[in-house]
């Protein structure tokens, strides 16, 4: 069974079709990429899939559940975990309060009348995290202070602390420099398996680097998916992209 | 500066003053700014909330608990009961009213709009219960002394007790919001509020609660106040509108905005009129002396140009921050 699926799914605004019945399937522990030229859809479809907008038609099943009317949080706790295009983090917590704060969204019965010493165990997951994205340096400054890359790896951290089975990264190498766009493509593949991503990326290089799978939108419909050879001798994805 | 006319005595004197009352700016700005830092209410409301409390007050210590154990501890009762009454009644208006306008178009000016209502329909109620004019309210015999007397500079124990509660509270409220778990979840969704609610964390229980503490805190700086005025149904008017400037000067969503601009306001509010009368000691067009009434009236009025000059310099206010407002 698929881990992520949509069935249809399309997004009207007034009369613009963004998205128009895109059938996407997902297995567990893929790594999947979303690219297209700009105003393809993919950013819409993936905040259809992640529930930032609802659906004009169709539907997301996720791991076989239908949750195409459920809220972004709701979604969240059935193990979507999402990062923004544009860097979303608490910039006046620190990093590990930002990290902490997400792990704790997972406990259903929380006292926050206590200290915040007092969960031990939402400390050290969010220390492990903190590791995990390279920032056990920093674990103490304000997000607000960290440098933009920090701060898109902060963001994956976020999620992280969420407990997320499908991870949707939105452009997570967005202003970044070569090298560190390198790094970051890494450590995406060093997330994936068990955990299932999904990739909307405008950096080619990346896409091409770690994909298991690509899938190409153009003007709001799907145009084309495979693996990476395919894409790259798909001429119609060539046409596409080099009109552009 | 004591210049000119300006005696040493009577300066230490409305230094104090102001200290004292920069004291209740600092307690109401506080819950006014958490409220709008993590809500984005901008509450009309405060001040009537802060009238309730002193009424509490009064209804707790001088009708309920001094007849039967004096007025001294009838006065801690009232600082006791009236927070915990007051949060109550915080969270039952936002569950009840306040709530309804989430997520609604134009929910921030809903809010200003229900709050005003409520500044409006408060105090009718409460001359429909507690009567038309205002009651009086003694300072607690155990607190009627002077800690301090030098000639015409009085530091009286009641008011020092305002200053020292204050001061304490501004601690424990520091303390709640760094060093507590729904302290992190009001700085976060003070932060990034959006981002608070797709990680799924209850936030109605969080602003629930957070509202109920601004009121808590209104209502327990009316109850230490009633004893230096008297309680009186108009009470929360002119200083609602003084809190906002507090927090305009001081900076919306931050921590300290509110007790520094609190403390500024304070000594405007305090020195002003002695400085006004002794220093410039001009007359008016019929050649008669301008008063101390004049000054007064002055004070409230440089407020608003001290406003307006920081709202020039820094549009955030001294210790605003980024996003509060957007």
């Amino acid at each position: 069974m698929p881990i992520l699926e949509t069935q249809k799914l399309s997004k009207h605004f007034g009369g613009l079709i963004a998205v128009d019945q895109v059938d996407y399937s997902v297995e567990k522990g893929e790594l999947r990429s979303i690219i297209g030229p700009n105003g393809a859809g993919k950013t819409t479809f993936f905040n259809m899939i992640a529930g930032d907008l609802p659906a004009t038609e169709g539907e997301v099943i996720f791991n076989g559940e239908n949750v195409t009317g459920l809220a972004t949080f709701e979604r969240s706790h059935k193990g979507i975990g999402r990062t923004y295009q544009i860097t979303n983090i608490f910039p006046k917590l620190s990093v590990l309060e930002n990290v902490r704060i997400a792990a704790q969204s997972r406990k259903t019965t929380f006292n926050l009348w206590t200290g915040v010493s007092s969960h031990r165990e939402l400390i050290d997951k969010a220390d492990d995290i903190i590791e995990r994205i390279q920032l056990a340096d920093k674990r103490n400054d304000l997000g607000g202070t960290l440098a933009h890359g920090e701060q898109r790896y902060l963001e994956i951290g976020i999620a992280l602390a969420t407990d997320p089975q499908l991870l949707l990264l939105d452009e997570p190498t967005a202003g970044m420099s070569p090298e560190e766009s390198q790094q970051t493509a890494a450590f995406i593949q060093s997330l994936a398996d068990p955990l299932t991503i999904i990739l909307v990326e405008h950096d080619m290089e990346i896409v091409l680097g770690i994909s298991d799978k690509i899938t190409v939108l153009h003007n709001g419909k799907f145009l084309a998916e495979g693996s990476v050879e395919e894409i790259r001798e798909n001429e119609e994805v060539q046409r596409v992209y080099l009109r552009e | 500066m004591p210049t000119g006319g300006v005696d040493l005595a009577e300066f230490l004197q409305h230094l104090f003053l102001g200290l004292v009352q920069g004291s209740f700016y600092v307690l109401l700005a506080l819950g006014l700014s958490i409220i709008f830092g993590l809500m984005g209410i901008i509450n009309f409301g405060h001040g009537v909330f802060y009238m309730l409390g002193a009424y509490m007050g009064f209804t707790v210590a001088n009708l309920i608990i001094a007849p039967i154990f004096g007025p001294n501890i009838a006065f801690v009762a009232a600082l006791a009961a009236v927070p915990a009454i007051m949060f109550g009644i915080g969270m039952v208006f936002e569950k009840y009213v306040i709530s309804r306008i989430y997520n609604t178009d134009n929910a921030r000016f809903s809010g200003v709009l229900i709050t005003f209502g409520l500044s409006i329909f408060l105090p009718d109620f409460v001359r429909m219960i507690w009567g038309r004019p205002g009651r009086p309210f003694n300072i607690p015999p155990m607190f009627n002394f002077s800690i301090l007397e030098i000639g015409t500079f009085n530091v009286s124990a009641y008011r020092t007790f305002v200053v020292l509660v204050a001061a304490i509270l501004v601690v424990l409220i520091w303390f709640l919001l760094f060093r507590t778990n729904l302290g992190m979840v009001i700085r976060a969704g003070t932060s990034n509020n959006i981002m608070v609610q797709v990680l799924g964390i209850n936030v109605t229980k969080v602003w629930r609660q957070t509202f109920g503490l601004g009121i808590a805190l209104a209502g327990f700086a009316g109850v230490m106040i009633s004893p230096l005025f008297a309680v009186d149904p108009t009470m929360g008017d002119d200083i609602l509108i003084q809190t906002f400037i507090v927090v305009v000067v001081g900076g919306m969503g931050s921590f300290i905005g509110p007790v520094i601009g609190g403390l500024i306001i304070g000594q405007l509010w305090a020195l002003t009129p002695l400085i006004g009368r002794t220093v410039f000691i001009v007359e008016n067009f019929s050649g008669t002396m301008i008063g101390p009434d004049f000054w007064e009236k002055a004070s409230d009025i440089l407020l608003f140009v001290v406003m307006s000059l920081i709202l020039i310099l820094r549009p955030r206010g001294l210790f605003g921050q980024e996003g509060a407002f957007d």
